[in-house]
């Protein structure tokens, strides 16, 4: 096996299970996480590997719903802060130094700002929900890939290969769709697929903080801000689960977006 | 004066591991059956077309070639072989290299603190002698390298040589983009480092100046050595050269005719049995197509590698 | 006279001073060496006759007309290291067919093997690169090359080639053409007419 189809494998396995726990999620019909006081507090079995939790209900499948949202969640408001970076980044890497001085204040201004704290703030003052949290994961990512991007396109923009094309008579425009963006592009799935677990886990932890999505949502955060009550009982089943699910799926966007960087790098992509 | 080479390289062949198409590899065999001697004492050009693999040569002896290339024959230095391990100790110490240009040098770093190996008093002392000898004023030391010019970062590249002392000393492409006297004086410091023992290979494409200054020439085409031969023959004239390939070099050059050849240079792409040089050759013959061994010249100062040459 | 430079003043401020005064022209049909020791800055001065730098005082002007900043530039230079002037992402098909010179006769007479085209730029030689920089410059429209030590990081036999094709081509077209190079052996071979730029900037 050599290296390409190592690093390709590994991309599928993380792409099947966290499809699967995606698909696996919208499935699960709300009945079957009807509380049931017969089994409440049992502890991991055949029946229910991850146990139940204080209303009967069964944590494997209140985890994967969780899960589920928490992908959602993370698609979207990282694909948002993609466009955001992206734009962004390159127009300040194209225009005039003083719309990249702004954008650069912009991106200090925000990176300045505690992630947690920002997120809380627009979070609450959105009046939480889903709306909230994509809005506040979405404003708070970007920077750092607006930032590469911007790095980029300076970069690419004094190549010889670019001067060339200008006084070939080549337009902007031109110049931008066919040098520019091939260069970006790869970059930008990267980076977008490394927001990723970022946006999952500040999801999880501002739900968990109680700032996030309202408690009645099968999400992550609050499955884990639910089972710290019962910590101190000996249901560690409760949180450990579904805390190492999280875990999981987290460190397979993670290889998901390392094994691109591997291959689409050229530096790397023949080993 | 039979002594052993300070490098010695024996039927070298670098393949690299390269993804055709999805996930199929394949081999290409950028050199092959490569043969090259360095003495103590004698500067050896190595010359020939681009795309030949005289820097990849560079690479292979100072072991930093890339993860996909698988390395065959050997390389020995004085006497035993180079391995990986060994290479890694002799590295920047016994085997130096000289790199191109200025973009080797670390923009953010005074290039007098970046010549020393060690931040002491000794290292700083040989780098304040190697500055004087090489014209660069007490001044340069002080200065970043984007305020020298590509003579003066060529410069002190060559003087980071000697922070260490070295025995065997690459140079790759010394001299281009200099004009004729900066290329000459900058060939005299390497004659001074052969004359002081030491084996100096240099990589170039001017032929015409290194031949001024070297000791022999090997003459690379297609990831091979075709003819390894002293340099005065370069300056006497075609017909004491004996490959095809290398009269037509000589004849290439500008004071010498400025003779264009037909045709390409076979690309590590291709698949090819026998004389490498067989589609440009205007004395090929049915036997060319065959193995081609090595005929070393009586006096031992080189080889041809051409059936009808020597 | 086609294309003059008037009064050359270059250098990265006013007490930096790089060169001064460059004054000369060439015309259709000329091959003009530019020689200088090194340092001298005849790289910059390359640039700023194709319109890439520009210089602190004093213009360029072809056919009378100062050169326009938009559109085609007539006078195009090329390079001496093919490895930067060309995109490492493109195939080298689409470089050529960029400016429109993918036609059998430039890539036969310029050496350039079909194969070629269909390859990245990495799997290719410097030598084989240049080729095709030089064919990239050779779009119907340009009236002018500058060539900057276009041959210095290719072997002889390569050299030769591509100026046998190049020479041949400027008297065809009757284009002009600017040298800069270090190698006398080689401006005097090449070039009609050779001017050093330190006897000009003495006067």
């Amino acid at each position: 096996m050599n290296r390409r189809k190592k690093t390709i494998f590994l991309i599928c396995v993380s792409i099947i299970v966290i499809f699967s726990v995606f698909i696996g999620g919208l499935i699960i019909p709300e009945t079957a996480l009807k509380a049931d006081f017969s089994i409440k507090n049992s502890s991991p079995s055949l029946n229910h590997i991850f146990g139940t939790d204080y209303m009967g209900r069964d944590m494997f499948l209140r985890t994967i719903k969780g899960m589920s949202t928490s992908i959602i969640i993370g698609m979207v408001s990282s694909f948002i802060s993609v466009v955001i970076a992206v734009v962004l980044g390159t127009v300040a890497g194209t225009f005039s130094k003083y719309v990249d001085g702004f954008v650069c204040w912009l991106i200090d201004f925000v990176m300045g700002i505690p992630h947690i704290i920002l997120l809380i703030l627009i979070s609450f003052a959105l009046g939480r929900g889903f709306k909230g949290i994509f809005i506040g994961i979405a404003v708070t990512h970007w920077t750092s890939l607006a930032r590469i991007i911007r790095g980029e396109v300076i970069q690419i923009k004094n190549e010889q290969y670019i001067k060339i094309s200008k006084k070939m008579g080549k337009s902007k425009f031109y110049i931008m769709k066919n040098h520019i963006l091939p260069f970006i592009i790869p970059q930008t799935i990267i980076g977008g697929i490394l927001l990723f677990p970022h946006a999952i886990l500040h999801e999880a932890s501002v739900t968990f903080l109680g700032f996030g999505l309202s408690p009645e949502t099968p999400a992550i955060g609050i499955i884990l801000s639910e089972s710290m009550k019962y910590i101190t009982t000996g249901y560690w089943w409760l949180a450990f689960f579904p805390g190492l699910v999280l875990i999981i799926v987290v460190v397979l966007f993670d290889i998901l977006g390392e094994n691109i960087k591997l291959l689409i790098n050229p530096y790397t992509s023949q080993e | 004066m039979k002594n052993i080479p300070e490098i010695e390289i024996e039927n070298l062949s670098i393949t690299f591991k390269i993804y055709e198409k999805g996930l199929i590899q394949k081999n290409i065999k950028t050199i092959s059956n490569l043969c090259l001697k360095a003495y103590k004492g004698e500067i050896l050009a190595v010359v020939g077309s681009s795309g030949s693999g005289k820097s990849l040569l560079a690479h292979a002896i100072m072991g930093i070639l890339p993860k996909n290339a698988t390395v065959t024959g050997s390389i020995k230095y004085k006497g035993s072989e180079l391995t990986e391990k060994r290479i890694h100790n002799l590295r920047g110490k016994e085997i130096c290299i000289i790199p191109q240009s200025v973009s080797y040098l670390d923009p953010l770093m005074k290039v007098g603190s970046q010549v020393m190996i060690k931040n002491n008093k000794s290292c700083f002392e040989k780098m304040r002698n190697a500055f004087k000898r090489y014209d660069l004023c007490e001044n340069a030391e002080k200065l970043y390298p984007f305020q020298y010019s590509g003579g003066m970062a060529r410069r002190a590249l060559i003087s980071t040589v000697e922070q260490t002392e070295p025995s065997v000393i690459i140079a790759d492409e010394p001299t281009p983009g200099l004009d004729k006297q900066m290329a000459y004086k900058t060939m005299k410091y390497f004659r001074d480092f052969a004359d002081k023992g030491k084996a100096v290979i240099i990589i170039t494409h001017d032929i015409d100046i290194a031949v001024q200054y070297a000791d022999k020439v090997s003459v690379f085409y297609g990831g091979t050595t075709l003819e390894t031969t002293k340099a005065e023959n370069f300056i006497k004239g075609e017909k004491y050269l004996c490959h095809p390939y290398t009269k037509a070099l000589y004849n290439a050059l500008p004071q010498n005719g400025f003779k264009p050849v037909e045709g390409f240079q076979p690309s590590p792409y291709d698949v090819f049995e026998g004389c490498i040089y067989y589609d440009r050759c205007d004395i090929r013959c049915e036997k060319c197509k065959e193995n081609i061994p090595i005929y070393n010249f009586p006096d031992g100062s080189g080889f041809v590698r051409c059936i009808n040459g020597y | 006279m086609a294309i003059e430079c008037k009064n050359i003043t270059f250098g990265y401020s006013k007490d930096n001073i790089l060169f001064k005064n460059i004054s000369f022209s060439v015309d259709y049909g000329e091959r003009v060496g530019i020689v200088a020791k090194s340092g001298f800055g005849k790289s910059t001065l390359a640039k700023i006759i194709a319109g890439y730098e520009k210089p602190l005082s004093g213009e360029i002007i072809v056919d009378g007309k100062p050169i326009t900043k938009k559109g085609y530039n007539p006078v195009q230079l090329i390079y001496q290291h093919p490895e930067k002037a060309i995109n490492p992402m493109w195939k080298m098909e689409k470089v050529l067919l960029e400016e429109n010179v993918l036609n059998d006769y430039i890539i036969n007479s310029l050496g350039i093997k079909k194969e070629w085209l269909k390859r990245y730029p990495t799997e290719l030689s410097g030598g084989e690169l240049q080729r095709f920089s030089v064919a990239r410059a050779l779009c119907e429209n340009t009236k002018f090359i500058i060539a900057d030590e276009i041959t210095t990081m290719v072997d002889p036999i390569t050299q030769s080639q591509i100026w046998h094709f190049l020479i041949e081509e400027c008297q065809k077209r009757n284009m002009g053409m600017i040298i800069v190079t270090h190698n006398m052996y080689l401006a005097e071979k090449i070039c009609t007419r050779i001017i050093n730029l330190e006897d000009m900037a003495l006067e």
